[in-house]
């Protein structure tokens, strides 16, 4: 989900075409040609510019609509309707991890397979990778991602992965998931209770929220090539 | 063409099955769309294929027809070492089960404008190669079309491939050296042909069995409706989405919507989205 304004813009978006097997759009305004992955023009007036990524998650109905029951709901056109069946078929096996990269990819970073699922996080100059099938072992990471101490919590019910600033108050805090859901936590220095969504349940730190940070789910083909200095999590490497 | 009608019509009661006669049936109609032409060359060795084509590479069309969701096309920078030319981005398709072995097909039947497009595989030999060996046989040619997951309009399907020859020439050059290596060779290039045989002739009626309905253009929606989550009859629990909140405001952007549109463009609180899949 990118901001939909440059410099001061509003922009509108077509699609154009695939580079490197991810997708680019055109912006009507300006004619700039945008590579979704890096939310960078990569041709036209706005070359260069790049676009903020505005803070989304990616989840499922029954959890969004357990966290959040006034949502309003994006309706299928009809048409489109008819089809939503066979799209999540697809988008489903997605998830895999199974399959070369598509031919006109032109990273070629062995640490994962191509299509495995990897939830990426820019923090700073850094820029790390935490695959998807190693979250759902871990459940929750506690990690240094460009300098700053982040906890990453993956509920697998769901498959829904959060990411946030694991500072409060200027301390680093340290979490543990308190449930197999890891819909709780507890942290290691005060034993508050936690939700998945940053919030502070009960205990000393009650109603505190951490600050949320903003995870790119991809392929590791597509978040590899674009992010070609990317570390990479495994368990073990967490700082 | 009246000649080459009453040439099928002797074919269609030499068919023994119903599905040959649909097929040629299908022919003969892209060859009236098409208009007048010279002569039929290219229809009567599709005639001829169809007629000699397997139930059961007809069945595996069927089954892959049910599973076209999950062809994946996408662009190929590189096929094998045949591209037909180095610097051009030669569309190319891949499947998820079977990528392998359809990359090289794609290299060696040189597609070069292939728009979404159903494909069955089978190792059972049963289409002459000659037929496809003849320069520049180009059948249906179709416009150039974006590659992405979507699926073309059911008239679209008919006019998808165009394969050349000499790729295929280079290839069987290529590999022409033990005996062991050779039959294996020419296995590998009858059942390819198997595909491009049945990729050509099937698309329509194999379409017609299908049950899931045609893909939407693959267009932005500029001026997004939603519904609230009581009325929400089109997603179960387990579906993915994009979640926004902002403040009191939450919306959810189905996967499968997003899929379809590549493109939604939104406006919060505190300035205007663009929900991309």
């Amino acid at each position: 989900v990118l901001r939909a304004e440059a410099k001061g813009q509003a922009l509108h978006f077509d699609y154009d075409s695939l580079i490197g097997g991810s997708e680019v759009f055109k912006d009507r305004e300006t004619g700039s040609r945008w590579q979704q992955a890096l939310a960078t023009a990569i041709s036209g007036p706005l070359q260069g510019t790049h676009l903020a990524i505005y803070p989304f998650l990616l989840t499922t109905w029954g959890e969004w609509n357990n966290q959040h029951p006034n949502t309003l709901v994006l309706k299928p056109e009809p048409g489109y309707a008819e089809r939503m069946a066979a799209v999540n078929k697809v988008i489903n096996q997605g998830v895999s991890g199974v399959g070369p990269a598509p031919a006109g990819a032109f990273s070629h970073d062995d640490r994962l397979r191509p299509r495995e699922t990897v939830l990426g996080l820019e923090v700073g100059e850094e820029a790390k990778a935490f695959p998807l099938l190693v979250l759902r072992k871990v459940l929750v990471v506690n990690d240094r991602v460009g300098g700053t101490p982040v906890v990453i919590v993956h509920q697998p019910a769901s498959d829904t992965t959060t990411a946030f600033d694991a500072q409060l108050n200027g301390r680093a805090l340290k979490f543990r998931p308190a449930n197999q859901e890891a819909s709780k936590l507890f942290d290691l220095e005060t034993h508050s209770s936690w939700n998945a969504y940053g919030l502070c349940l009960s205990g000393r730190l009650k109603g505190s929220q951490l600050v949320s940070l903003i995870l790119e789910p991809g392929f590791w083909f597509a978040w590899s090539e674009f992010h070609p200095k990317t570390n990479l999590y495994s368990p073990g490497s967490a700082r | 063409l009246n000649e080459l009608v009453s040439e099928a019509v002797a074919r269609t009661a030499e068919a023994k099955s119903k599905d040959r006669v649909r097929r040629i049936a299908r022919i003969l109609a892209n060859a009236f769309r098409s208009g007048p032409k010279e002569n039929c060359e290219v229809e009567r060795e599709l005639i001829d294929a169809a007629t000699q084509i397997a139930e059961s590479d007809a069945h595996i069309l069927g089954v892959m027809m049910r599973h076209q969701a999950e062809v994946v096309i996408v662009r190929c920078l590189r096929v094998h070492n045949l591209a037909l030319s180095g610097a051009a981005r030669v569309p190319g398709v891949y499947l998820r089960w079977a990528n392998s072995l359809f990359l090289a097909f794609s290299a060696f039947t040189g597609i070069s404008k292939l728009r979404a497009f159903n494909v069955a595989f089978s190792s059972v030999a049963t289409v002459p190669i000659d037929i496809f060996l003849d320069d520049n046989l180009r059948v249906f040619e179709g416009p150039q079309g974006d590659m992405n997951l979507r699926q073309p309009a059911p008239e679209a399907l008919s006019e998808q491939l165009c394969l050349t020859r000499s790729p295929v020439r280079r290839w069987k050059h290529r590999v022409t050296r033990g005996p062991s290596e050779r039959v294996m060779t020419i296995n590998f290039i009858r059942s390819m042909m198997t595909v491009a045989a049945v990729a050509v002739i099937c698309p329509s009626s194999a379409y017609a069995q299908n049950t899931t309905p045609q893909a939407m253009p693959y267009t932005t929606v500029d001026h997004p409706e939603f519904v609230s989550a009581s009325q929400t009859t089109f997603l179960s629990k387990g579906d993915i989405l994009i979640g926004i909140s902002n403040g009191d405001v939450a919306k959810a952007y189905p996967a499968a919507i997003l899929a379809q549109h590549g493109c939604v463009q939104d406006q919060m609180a505190d300035g205007p989205i663009a929900v991309t899949w």
